[in-house]
């Protein structure tokens, strides 16, 4: 497993877009999964550095399969904050870039699942 | 990097933004557009300098779209590439903001 821990804070973006990029590079996705999975792995922290303390980090762990890698991106939550809609712009990209996505919630930690296929 | 640059010309106002439009850099793209749509009712988006788009991006397009409308004008995005262009798609914005065909 590999995981990257970043503060909670919208200009880290691009240094966890360009972490998964090389991750996914280095396990021989071809160059439109990789962008899939970039972005979507972008959305999912940008959907909870909204919801989480400033003072907080987000997480990012690339679980990697034989034939599949996973990122679980989660953050604790602010009092009373919930995940956007599954109608939301965030979970049309999410939903339409990879080929399983999920998200939960135990103990005021929030945690999106997505799975990228590297054939299919 | 990051940049927005504004061209005035033929009746319409040309904003392009160059470079990762992401949640860091979102609510400039918003602060530009409302910026243009109080100089001209017509803005045209340019972002095929755009290297990065997701949907806080869209959302920012989305509502400045909407600004337009609500003041009688227009807004339209075009020159967006690759991946930039499939944001667009999977969000289903794609043909709201593009250009009607002439």
């Amino acid at each position: 497993m590999v995981a990257v821990t970043v503060p909670a804070d919208g200009g880290w973006l691009g240094i966890l877009r360009t972490a998964t990029a090389g991750l996914a590079a280095r396990l021989g996705f071809p160059g439109d999964k990789i962008e899939d999975l970039r972005i979507a792995v972008d959305e999912a922290c940008a959907m909870l550095l909204v919801l989480t303390p400033t003072d907080g980090d987000l997480t990012c762990r690339f679980e990697i399969g034989a034939e599949t890698l996973t990122a679980a991106v989660s953050a604790p939550l602010r009092e009373g904050a919930n995940l956007p809609d599954p109608s939301s712009f965030a979970w049309r990209v999410i939903r339409g870039l990879t080929a399983d996505a999920s998200a939960g919630q135990v103990n005021g930690v929030a945690t999106i699942r997505l799975t990228a296929a590297l054939h299919k | 990097m990051f940049g927005v640059e504004q061209v005035s010309g033929n009746g319409a106002v040309t904003v392009k933004i160059s470079g990762d439009i992401d949640l860091a850099t979102a609510d400039k793209v918003g602060d530009a557009l409302a910026s243009a749509l109080g100089s001209s009712a017509n803005v045209r988006v340019d972002l095929s300098g755009v290297t990065f788009l997701d949907s806080t991006g869209i959302r920012a397009l989305v509502q400045a779209y909407r600004l337009a409308s609500s003041k009688g004008g227009s807004l339209h995005v075009f020159g967006a590439k690759h991946w930039v262009a499939k944001v667009l798609d999977v969000t289903g914005v794609g043909p709201l903001l593009s250009a009607p065909a002439e």
